[in-house]
């Protein structure tokens, strides 16, 4: 296996930059550090407590947009569009127990690609001719949802594998509670029991 | 009613073959059981290992190794982390507590860990109990250790015992720290853990004993007196793992990305829980495998069965024959023979379930002092007695093919067979 246990996720490179850990990022002591980047393969951790929940999904572009290089075209730019919004729709994404009457209370979304779809004209330009080496991306989303008898929480379908279709394995580490677990879904197995 | 008096008798007449037919068939039945309630057993006590701890620290590497080597004490360490990124840990707002765990030298086979009092406070094993002493107290000199049950039983320490600790994992006479024995000031109840199994001593305690044995051996002069190694600075330089508990369980995602991230070393955390699970998925195959042999065993003994008892109806023709002259119609002699199948497999059943009871009787101090696992002898579970069922079914079932023949025969013989 060479999937590292840690996701060096973009979100985690904002906020390092925005904290005074960052101040290394542009150091000369620049730590080289990169997390595995399977594609086919998504990871999910989630954290309940009290009535909160917290979902958190990293995943290679690829399985998401199709692509992981810089949007160039205008249909690139559609794609991009399309599956932050699929990926916005935490609804239709996390399908919760009714009884435990889970609600959405905020989810971010964030990758390369889509920092890169303003400022894309520009750079092109000058990289479009640099046969600039394709770079790997990843698209980390977060949900936070607020449940009224999260007691009922005994599982979750995950109906990824269904919006994006180059989703091959999820692998979940989750804490609820006092309990802590892990598993693996697939297209076959998307059920998530606690 | 006559006509069960009559088979009784005659399974009486073939005891000997009967005997071997209902101890095979016991011998799978309790192989089957057995192998289940190992597995059951084997994967509680696994879970049961740590409990309340949220995260574990170790330097970047594999989660599995990690969980290894800091909690169940196997397999070594590919790198150590250093004390300030175990102070930067600690003070990190979310973390309500850390246990420092210093691991790579042994005693007699049995693994040292330096850590300090908090261990005793907030490692949690099972349903969150907490580590008690059957006798003395945490240690609180710096040559002070506290041996864990199995330590103490297998070796016959008691309170006040000096012992020598090794360096490494090889007992070997140069590789002994002797000038700084430690004293044993208290011994842990049994927890059915590796607990049992660990010699803990002061963090300190593993530094001084240290001092000096950087090239791996003591160098002469170097190596400070017992008493010398007191009066220095004695903060270790790099431990090996840490134990985090969490104020809040929801942040654990957080600090696990703050500890992965976590740029001035390399470092991974994980969630034992979590990792436990994976790991349980990765023996669950060998687990399967010795599941479906020991079902192959059962399907074994019930064809040995039926090839005892349609061996047996060839002799039996002439009492089938006998039978029907006295009254017995085709459909007595099916029942006759099927009812036989059904009890050979009840009594081997039965067997087999006293059988296994007697052997995790007499293996159970065995099995839980030689490899941790405690076997509990109750009430076979819903899903053991579910297997019995359809261990007694199929016997029945498979009953239906020797009645079946001697039915037929019965209708086909007369009184003139010749066997």
């Amino acid at each position: 296996m060479y999937r590292a246990t840690s996701a060096l996720t973009l979100s985690a490179l904002v906020a390092s930059l925005l904290t005074p850990n960052g101040l290394y990022a542009a150091d000369e002591h620049a730590h080289r550090q990169h997390a595995a980047h399977v594609h086919g393969i998504a990871t999910l951790t989630l954290a309940a407590g009290d009535h909160e929940v917290q979902v958190m999904l990293s995943s290679p572009a690829a399985n998401i947009v199709g692509f992981e290089h810089p949007p160039a075209s205008e249909s690139d730019r559609r794609a991009v569009a399309e599956a932050k919004a699929k990926l916005e729709d935490a609804q239709r994404l996390f399908v919760f127990p009714p009884a435990a009457g889970c609600q959405t209370v905020h989810s971010e979304i964030q990758s390369e690609l889509f920092a890169s779809a303003h400022a894309a004209h520009a750079h092109e330009a000058e990289h479009e001719h640099e046969g600039h080496p394709a770079q790997h991306a990843d698209i980390v989303a977060e949900y936070h949802f607020e449940c009224a008898t999260p007691g009922k929480l005994e599982r979750l379908q995950v109906q990824l594998f269904e919006v994006f279709p180059a989703t091959e394995h999820l692998e979940v580490e989750y804490v609820i509670g006092d309990k802590q677990g892990a598993a693996e879904l697939g297209h076959a197995h998307p059920i998530l029991t606690f | 009613m006559p006509i069960l008096s009559l088979a009784w008798k005659s399974l009486l007449n073939r005891r000997f073959t009967v005997m071997l037919t209902v101890f095979s068939i016991a011998l799978s039945v309790a192989l089957l059981l057995g192998v289940e309630r190992l597995r059951d057993q084997t994967r509680a006590s696994f879970a049961n290992t740590i409990s309340g701890t949220d995260l574990i620290v170790g330097a970047r590497g594999g989660a599995v190794q990690l969980l290894l080597y800091s909690v169940f004490r196997m397999g070594d360490a590919s790198n150590n982390l250093s004390w300030e990124s175990y102070q930067a840990i600690a003070r990190h707002p979310k973390v309500a507590w850390t246990v420092p765990m210093s691991l790579g030298d042994s005693h007699r086979g049995y693994r040292v860990l330096g850590t300090n009092g908090d261990y005793f406070e907030h490692y949690r094993y099972a349903r969150k109990q907490a580590l008690s002493f059957a006798q003395g107290t945490p240690f609180s000199d710096l040559y002070d250790a506290v041996l864990g049950a199995e330590v103490a039983s297998a070796l016959g320490y008691r309170l006040g015992d000096p012992i020598v600790l090794a360096h490494g994992a090889s007992d070997v006479a140069f590789a002994r720290h002797d000038d700084k024995p430690f004293r044993v000031v208290g011994i842990l109840a049994r927890t059915g853990t590796p607990v049992d199994r660990t010699v803990h001593v002061s963090l300190q305690g593993i530094e001084a004993i240290h001092v000096g044995w950087e090239s791996g051996a003591p160098a002469r002069g170097l190596s400070p007196s017992a008493e010398r190694a007191r009066t220095m600075d004695l903060t270790p330089e790099a431990i090996t793992a840490i134990l985090v508990g969490l104020k809040s369980r929801i942040a654990t995602f957080q600090v696990q990305r703050y500890v992965n991230d976590y740029r001035a070393e390399p470092l991974t955390a994980i969630l034992p829980g979590a990792t436990l699970s994976q790991l349980w998925s990765l023996i669950g195959i060998a687990e399967n495998a010795l599941l479906i042999v020991s079902t192959f065993v059962v399907v074994v003994g019930l064809f040995g069965m039926l090839t005892a008892v349609l061996t047996s109806l060839n002799e039996r023709r002439r009492e089938m024959a006998i039978l029907r002259s006295v009254g017995a119609r085709p459909g007595h002699v099916f029942a006759l023979v099927m009812g036989e199948s059904g009890v050979l497999t009840l009594f081997g059943v039965a067997l087999g379930f006293t059988l296994l009871h007697v052997l995790l009787f007499v293996a159970q101090p065995i099995l839980e002092n030689q490899f941790g696992i405690s076997i509990a002898i109750g009430a076979p579970s819903l899903y053991e007695i579910s297997l019995l069922g359809i261990i007694c079914a199929s016997g029945i079932l498979i009953g239906a093919i020797p009645a079946y023949r001697a039915y037929k025969l019965s209708l086909a013989d007369g009184l003139s067979v010749r066997v």
